[in-house]
Order: C-alpha cells, then structure tokens, then sequence
C-alpha cells in the first residue's frame, strides 16, 4: 500500500528517550495525518467518480466538515473510530483505483459488509461518514439531515462525544438539529435530545458513558465505541458484557488512575493526550485477555481484575502498544528486504506459548519496559502489604529475564531500518538501567514465581522460582536453534 | 486532548505535501516506496494467565 507519513524533521533534534516515551508531538502528528488522508480520499473521490456518483452524498458531508469550527473537527476526528474509518476507506478506494483487492481490516470490513465487490464496499463505508458528521453536530458543528438516513446497530456512541444511544436493535438516524438526534426506531419516530436520558425509558435514548476522572483527565469507559466496526472480530466480549459492566468498575478504573498518577506520572499525563476512552470486558471473555488494535489508535480493551496496580500494569501496558502505532507512523521499524517481519511467525517469545513475529517481539520489548519501571517504583514505595511487595519483586524479576530474551531475539534476527535501529537501542540502553535498578533494589529472580487472579488475589504459579518458569517457558516453547543461544542469554 | 493542535481542513487542504503524497500513493503513482501507514497489528494478550501477556 503506497502513502506516506509527515517529514521527520521536527523529530530530528528531538532526543530517542522523549520520542520514544514522552514526546506528545507524534499525537498531533498522526492526527493530522490521518485529517489529510480524509481530504485526499475526498479529492480523489471527486477527481476521478469510481462510484459513478454514488460518492456525491459523501462529498457534500466533507465540504460541510470543512466548513466546521475546528474545534468541533478536532474532537470528532481525534476519536481512535476516526483514524479506523479513514484507514479503511483510504485502502478501499486505493483498491478500487488501482484494481486490486482489499487486505488486512479492509478486506475483513468488505467481508462484514456483505459487499457484492470492493466498489459496493466502498459504497457502503462512504455511507459510514455520516456517524462522523452527526458527531460534529453533537460537538458545536453545524447540524446535519440525511436524505437516506443513517443506520446504526445500538448501542451507538457518537464519535468526539462520551455521549451513545443506548438501547436494543437498530436505529435510522435522520439527522442532528441543534441539541435533538432525529431517528426512527422500528416504527416509532424519536426526538432524542443531546443529553444523558433522566427518565427510565427502556427505548433508544442518549446516555452518558460511565467516566473515571482523577485530576482533570477524564477516561470514559465507552463501551459503545466498539460496536458499530465492521472488520474488528474482538468486540463482541466488550458489548456481550452489557453497559453495567463498566458502570460497575468506575471505581476500580478510578483507583488504577490513581496508582497511575502515582508511579507513572509520565505515563498518567498522555492518557489525557491520547485516551479519550477505553472499555472493560471479563477476564475469561473473548480468545484474548487485553487488547490493542493498530487501527483504533487511543484506545484498548483490557480485562476487569480487581486489583489497581495489576490493572495499572495492563494500562501502562496497552497504552504503550498504542503509543508504538503513533511511533510507527511516522516510519517502518523493519527493512523488510530479506525478512517479513510482520508476516513470519517463527521467533520465540518469552511472553507467549506460540511462536511470533520480530515486529510482535518488538512491540513486546517496548512495552515491557514502562512496564518494569512501574514495578521498581511500586517497590521502592517498599508497601506495606507484603503480597504487593512480593509480587512486585516478581513481576520485575520476570519482565527483566523476558526482557533479555526478547531483545537478544531482534539483535539477532531483524533488520531494522536506522529509525527502527535508533528506537531499539534506546529500549536496550533502558534495559540495562532498569537491570541496575533492580540489582539496587535487592531484586532476585530465585522468588517465587507469583499470578494474580481475577478476584486480585496474588498467588504462587506453579514453577519453584521466576528465573525457573522462564527458562521452562523457554526449552517448552522455543525452537532449538533458537533455544541455545538464548540459554546463554540468561546466564545469572 | 491536553496538547491537541486544531485541526483545520481549510488549512490542511491548501499547501500540504503530505495530502499530495497520500493522493499520489491512491494513484499509485509513486509506487509502494511512497510512504508508511502504521503495520496493521493487533496486539493481544492470551488467556493464560498474565504471565502470557502480548
């Protein structure tokens, strides 16, 4: 697929460390990317009329979001749906131009259209758009009105909002006039105003999603914003959970912040950048326990464990795969001349049973050391509860061990382009800080090796000691041409 | 967002070689070496346990 990203250049006297893990500038920069990846698809939409004019509603939707405040532009287009639908839509119509098929979620949304061709799923995802002009009209925009109105599967969130129709079934929204959502709901018309529902009507009505705030970031816990995404298979666990579900953990999300705020601060303050919302599911929903999706850049899912300083893991955690897609953007990590870093699926990893690929090794890598670093300072907090500080030692323990493995993967098997190279030898460097902190700290890898259930409780996980499991992990798991040299790696 | 810059299509639709690079890359008339869209990956952790994380 052939695009670009903005220039380097005001990276370039920037330090590896702040781009690596604090520079706000690559947020702004994917969004504005992804605003001009809007306007080329409209411009050439307008140029060339694929669709035989079928693309007319939505040119007119894009001239009207032109002429928007920017204020209520921003807001809707900085919603993580906002970059899915534009990715989607840029690779649909470059395979409708250039007359090749879709791949990746284009191909999977086409699928969950039911699109006869990519034309029709062109088509049908133009149609798609109107969720965005609605939610300008929702944010201060001039207001909308479809001809043909706009059908969404309840519940709705309203893009740029913490706002969503709640309810069962479908919805065919007409339009949006100053504070009302005009809609039709089976047979009955409704007037929705723009404002949580106070009554206990069980039909369609405008909720409020429920929201943490600690100091003055505010996280919805916005469960609505996974539905309605044709080509993402891994929502379902998030709406099968039900809107109470969240509801119900607002405190635990809470105290997570809290701890975040704490012993990530660096952390804590780009989630007000970045997080606009995330969702909750149940440990044992799904195939997966968190996740985080290239395309939906800004958000994640994560598994309910009620436990702040685990959630906190998972947080930091997710939050950083997210962090690497906005990095990501800006350039390849990988030359993949000789290798497909992405596609070959036969390197070790220490954090997973099935074999992966060097860009997954790398993602892990990168995400792992914030993690780790939470967990230093977490012991050097030295808490009371002796579990917590138990668990603590654990997890940094763990991590470092996994940590070398993982590095030690990419140093010998990729090919990193000099951007990829730059990035990872910051990541080696904090490595190695970290493993002299954790030496400070009295850390042992002999603990030992701990979990956390569900229900928070912490408690021994089989193997004798951390440094024991890995290296079971590792002669289960990996393949023995990798297996050696890596032995070798975790020498004490 | 706390840092957010505006977005503003007006601007962003005038002098702006990035949007030339995406139309060019739709025409592909620059060929797959134009540019970079982030690698479409979902990270996910198993089940298992958090000890099999990503």
């Amino acid at each position: 697929m052939a695009c670009t990203s903005t220039s380097r250049a005001d990276q370039a006297t920037e330090p590896v460390r702040e781009t690596l893990w604090t520079s706000p500038a690559i947020y702004s920069r994917r969004h504005r990317k992804s605003a001009s990846a809007l306007l080329a698809v409209h411009n050439q939409l307008a140029r060339q009329r694929p669709l035989g004019g079928r693309e007319a509603g939505f040119l007119e939707l894009v001239e009207q979001a032109r002429s928007a405040p920017a204020e209520a532009f921003t807001r809707v287009w900085t919603d993580p749906v906002a970059y899915y639908w534009v990715r989607i839509a840029y690779e649909l119509l470059y395979a409708v131009l250039n007359e090749t098929p879709a791949t990746g979620v284009a191909a999977a949304c086409a699928r969950d259209y039911g699109a006869a061709d990519t034309a029709a799923a062109l088509e049908r995802h133009l149609h798609e758009f109107r969720r965005f002009a609605l939610g300008i009209a929702a944010a201060g925009g001039p207001g909308c009105r479809f001809d043909e109105p706009y059908r969404a599967g309840l519940p709705f969130a309203l893009p740029g909002s913490l706002l969503y129709v709640a309810g069962r079934g479908e919805i065919a929204v007409y339009g949006i006039d100053g504070d009302t959502l005009y809609c039709r709901h089976g047979d009955t018309e409704r007037h929705l105003p723009l404002r949580p529902a106070a009554s206990a009507d069980t039909g369609p009505r405008v909720e409020q999603c429920p929201v943490a705030g600690v100091d003055d970031y505010r996280c919805g816990l916005n469960a609505a914003a996974f539905n309605n995404l044709p080509g993402m298979e891994f929502t379902a666990p998030v709406q099968a959970a039900g809107p109470a579900f969240q509801e119900h953990r607002v405190e635990l999300v809470q105290q997570t912040l809290q701890v975040l705020r704490d012993r990530a601060p660096e952390v804590f303050a780009q989630f007000a950048d970045a997080v606009p919302y995330i969702a909750l599911k149940p440990l044992r929903g799904g195939d997966y326990t968190n996740l985080a999706h290239s395309e939906l850049p800004g958000t994640f899912i994560a598994a309910a464990i009620d436990h702040p300083h685990e959630m906190a893991d998972t947080f930091i955690h997710e939050f950083h795969h997210n962090r690497l897609f906005f990095l990501e953007e800006t350039g390849p990590f990988f030359d993949e001349t000789h290798t497909q870093a992405l596609e070959e699926q036969r390197y070790y990893s220490p954090w997973r049973d099935d074999l992966r690929s060097l860009h997954g090794i790398y993602h892990a890598v990168y995400v792992f050391i914030p993690v780790t670093r939470f967990w230093l300072r977490v012991l050097a907090e030295d808490p009371p509860d002796d579990s917590l500080r138990a668990y603590a030692g654990e997890r940094i323990a763990r991590f470092l061990l996994q940590l070398r493995i993982g590095i030690a993967q990419i140093d010998r098997h990729a090919e990193l382009t000099p951007y990829g190279e730059a990035l990872f030898r910051q990541m080696a460097g904090d490595v190695a800080e970290l493993e002299g902190l954790a030496r400070a700290a009295g850390v042992d890898d002999r603990a030992a090796a701990l979990a956390c259930g569900a229900d928070g409780r912490i408690a021994p996980a089989g193997a004798s000691s951390v440094r024991a499991d890995v290296l079971e992990h590792l002669a289960r798991f990996a393949p023995r041409q990798q297996r050696t040299h890596l032995e070798s790696r975790l020498a004490p | 967002m706390q840092h957010e810059e505006l977005l503003d299509l007006e601007t962003l639709a005038g002098d702006n070689p990035e949007l030339a690079t995406l139309e060019a890359g739709l025409r592909h008339e620059t060929g797959d070496e134009a540019g970079h869209w982030t690698r479409q990956y979902r990270a996910s952790a198993k089940p298992g346990g958090k000890t099999q994380t990503n």
